[in-house]
């Protein structure tokens, strides 16, 4: 076993300075640096994610309040207001290539003709399908996106991707294996470049026209989703003597924790999702394939461009698909047309398409679908921590009427 | 953690447990497959018809199966009779200060990660106060409670025994699921049941002191790991004995695994055999070994009445007679020694062949007119304290027609308070004979030692109330 000083990242890696092959996992760190799966504190966060609904002080609301120079009371009259009003909502993305799987994205493309009642079933099998991790609905090129953390692949092809090609409408899926989760919802993640990871990326130009294409959040409102995602100590974040408070655990014990797995590794990216399909937002995506031949050092360069604009809402890297780069923009507040333009001017670049999202129905294991009734209803999916392998699609398992497979029963 | 003595207030929470008109259920989910939302479910489909407050407030202002959803303790519109948690273990310290806030009459906490994972100090501070505040709380780290009767199925059992007069109060749940199992398939009734978990507030002298008031219990059995307040645990079991029996598995203490499992397990420190023997035998307690021993043990003395003389047992299996006999031998009892008339009318049932001395062999012969005849003649003798009637089928010997011989004899001389087991050995049809007998209040088993355990048990209780008057 490896001694717990030593399951750094740097530490566990030195391995590859002798061999020529890539870690055993896309764009990965070493699998189970941390065990923050089964880690029962996990810096506090999990009694902020538990507590929040109620006690909206879990949140270091004074820095809020200096960060948008209104008082105390008002952020948390405001922060109550958007929280009850489920237009936001507090969110950790664990870095799942730390706890050994990878991330594949698919895109699913439905035969054109569909009627809504076709296009209605899908959805809605996807947004109850507990194995799918995250879902975004949409209408273009694609019709759905969706993004899971997988171990071992045939979970993914067999349990997963299988029922969805079942459907009859549905046309076609491409399935493209994420090699660096740059951004998410305006928030840098592990695999921004250098320095960046958590940075918060928003235009004067988005902030100026939010308040203008919804009704639920004024400019003030704006100013405190700003404040929330901003990058900051985690002691700004969040309230920790009210976490102690909450939980009987020590202050110390969280924040150490806490800065240790969001600052210093980092494998946690606290973040604040806005609720954009409440809000009257639409994402536009733009998948991106470039030329084959062209060396990863500039594929690494052209998502390193990107990363610099912060208009984009997510940037992921791919790789061993067939398309190399997705990036989406909300719609109603920056001009499309220009976003499609200065992609297609990237040398490199030798194909686009693009689709509008209207609706999430899962993130990260989360459903989302509000007039369902399952707003933040967390759903774990069954993969984690039996090595990716669903016993109902394992072969493992053939054990007569005591089989878990629906057609053995 | 210990007390120092019993609490009235715990006792009226207790009442509260086991008979609640509304019941919060704090962590309810929305999700099917998660213990919050099969709390409420279990509680719906087995019967419940009193009032449940889902408490989350991510669920909030939704809906779960069908009720409504409130934010917290504090927002639930009345003050609840039972607030079961089902919440992270870093929630439970703030859910509890909810539960006070609400006037909630008791708490039911199924959250784990307390002392049995080394946090004793954790579950400490919520014990000093609840115990503080008044506000009695089941737990942490365990299964549930429940009682047939009322149809409450109030944690994350399956389903609900059957119905009966057995108190089954555990710390073990895993253990508890396996008798709530057996309770179907052997039927031993329940009237009631408790996951204890850590004990951190409630512990066995309390739960003891409610079950012996209890109306629904005549019989109380334990599963223990651990005692924390011996003095009061000795004083709440000699206070019930005089009018129930109590039986008891103590884990643990066999060797340093087991006694170390149990620490992990709930935190509990096993005392050795030798204390626990002490023990038992100053609280009046029956003590059993095994799962299996536990519901026989426990079936016989919930159906029949005190033995006032020593066994005799009727067989047509000279086999299952030597077995018998050896397990009274190591039970320490004696049976009856036949003799006088009664061992001529006996010579006269087992024929040439057979024995007319206990155990009364009737030989693979005996059809079912012989047996009623020995039985008919052991159970009207003075001399006689209990009858064991042993069976084991032959092509000639049906075990359904001696079941029903068994239990219209007992019908028929229910009036001598004797006490009758049978022991049908061998297949399905033994099966079915021994369930056909249970279900008409007479215990059956279908191996002798199982039986003599039985019977040692009834007779070891009728020593100890002889000694309490």
């Amino acid at each position: 076993m490896t001694d717990k000083k030593e399951q750094t990242k740097e530490h566990l890696q030195q391995y590859l300075q002798n061999y020529w092959t890539a870690p055993s996992i896309f764009g990965s760190v070493e699998p189970f640096v941390v065990d923050y799966a089964t880690d029962p504190t996990v810096g506090g966060y999990n009694i902020a994610k538990s507590a929040y609904q109620t006690r909206h002080d879990v949140f270091n609301l004074d820095y809020v309040a200096r960060e948008v120079g209104i008082t105390k009371d008002e952020i948390e009259s405001r922060l109550k207001k958007m929280i009850d009003d489920h237009t936001i909502m507090l969110v950790l993305n664990g870095n799942v290539f730390a706890m050994g799987f990878s991330i594949y994205s698919w895109l699913v493309k439905l035969r054109d003709g569909c009627t809504p009642e076709q296009r209605e079933e899908v959805t809605n099998f996807m947004q109850n399908q507990d194995e799918t991790c995250s879902d975004i609905a949409g209408e273009g090129d694609f019709d759905f996106l969706l993004w899971n953390h997988i171990g071992v692949l045939d979970f993914l092809l067999n349990t997963i991707i299988k029922p969805v090609a079942s459907f009859p409408q549905v046309e076609n899926i491409h399935i493209c294996p994420v090699a660096r989760y740059v951004r998410e919802e305006k928030v840098a993640h592990w695999w921004a470049p250098m320095g960046t990871t958590r940075e918060f990326y928003i235009t004067d130009e988005e902030i100026e026209r939010f308040p203008e294409v919804q009704t639920y959040w004024d400019e003030t409102d704006v100013k405190i989703y700003c404040a929330l995602n901003k990058k900051r100590p985690v002691e700004d974040f969040f309230n920790f003597s009210v976490l102690a408070e909450l939980s009987g655990l020590k202050a110390e014990d969280l924040k150490g924790k806490m800065k240790s797995y969001v600052e210093e590794l980092p494998i946690m990216i606290p973040l604040f999702v806005p609720n954009w399909r409440k809000l009257g937002l639409t994402k536009h995506f733009f998948v991106v394939r470039l030329y084959r031949g062209l060396p990863t050092k500039d594929k690494f360069s052209i998502v390193d461009e990107l990363a610099t604009n912060p208009v984009w809402e997510t940037l992921w890297q791919f790789t061993q698909g067939y398309y190399d780069i997705i990036v989406s923009a909300y719609k109603e507040l920056n001009d499309i047309d220009k976003l499609r333009a200065q992609l297609r001017a990237i040398p490199g670049v030798e194909e686009i398409r693009e689709f509008d999202a209207y609706r999430m129905l899962r993130r990260w294991t989360c459903r989302l679908d509000e007039e369902d009734g399952f707003w933040e209803n967390c759903v774990m999916t069954n993969d984690i921590g039996i090595d990716g392998v669903d016993p109902k699609e394992n072969e493992l398992y053939p054990y007569g009427e005591y089989s878990l497979r629906e057609e053995d029963k | 953690m210990k007390i120092p003595k019993i609490r009235p207030y715990v006792l009226e929470g207790l009442r509260y447990a086991f008979n609640p008109k509304s019941i919060a259920v704090v962590g309810a989910s929305r999700h099917p497959e998660r213990v919050g939302w099969n709390i409420i479910k279990k509680l719906r489909d087995d019967g419940y018809v009193g009032k449940i407050y889902p408490v989350n407030p991510r669920a909030y202002p939704y809906t779960i199966l069908g009720e409504k959803v409130y934010k917290t303790m504090r927002d639930v519109p009345e003050p609840v009779d039972m607030a079961v948690i089902a919440v992270p273990f870093f929630l439970v310290q703030s859910v509890m200060k909810d539960c006070v806030a609400n006037g909630a009459k008791i708490g039911l906490v199924i959250t784990s990660g307390f002392k049995e994972v080394g946090a004793a100090e954790r579950e400490e501070e919520i014990t000093h106060y609840c115990r503080n505040n008044n506000f009695p709380f089941i737990g942490p780290n365990l299964l549930g409670l429940g009682s047939p009767h009322t149809k409450l199925n109030l944690g994350f059992m399956p389903y609900l025994p059957l119905e009966g007069n057995v108190a089954i109060i555990s710390q073990s749940g895993a253990n508890l699921l396996a008798w709530l199992g057996m309770s179907c398939v052997q039927r031993l009734g329940l009237s009631m049941f408790a996951g204890l978990g850590n004990m951190a507030d409630i512990g066995f002298p309390e739960f003891i002191t409610y079950a012996g008031e209890d109306k629904n219990t005549d019989v109380i059995a334990l599963y223990i790991e651990g005692i924390q307040s011996k003095e009061e645990f000795v004083k709440a079991c000699k206070q019930v004995v005089s009018k129930k029996p109590i039986i008891a598995i103590a884990a643990g203490t066999e060797s340093a695994r087991g006694k170390s499992a149990a620490a992990a397990h709930t935190g509990s420190v096993a005392a050795t055999n030798e204390e626990y023997d002490e023990l038992f035998e100053e609280a009046g307690i029956i003590r059993v070994r095994t799962q299996q021993e536990f519901v026989d043990v426990a079936i016989a003395l919930s159906m029949q009445p005190l033995p006032k003389g020593e066994w005799i047992m009727i067989t047509n299996g000279g086999g299952s007679g030597i077995l018998a006999m050896d397990e009274f031998a190591r039970r320490g009892l004696e049976p009856l020694e036949v003799k006088d008339f009664l061992q001529f009318q006996m010579m006269l049932y087992a024929g040439p062949v057979g024995s007319p001395l206990n155990p009364i062999d009737l030989t693979g012969m005996a059809v079912w007119e012989v047996y009623k005849q020995a039985i008919e003649t052991a159970i009207s003798n003075p001399e006689v304290g209990g009858v064991l009637v042993s069976v084991c089928p032959t092509s000639i010997t049906y075990a359904e027609k001696i079941a029903a011989i068994v239990y219209e004899l007992s019908k028929k001389y229910k009036g001598l308070d004797k006490p009758i087991i049978g022991q049908f050995q061998g297949g399905d049809e033994c099966d079915r004979a021994n369930t056909w007998l249970k279900d008409r209040g007479i215990p059956s088993y279908l191996n002798p030692e199982r039986a003599v355990a039985a019977i040692a048990a009834l007779s070891k209780y009728s020593e100890i109330k002889g000694k309490k008057k």
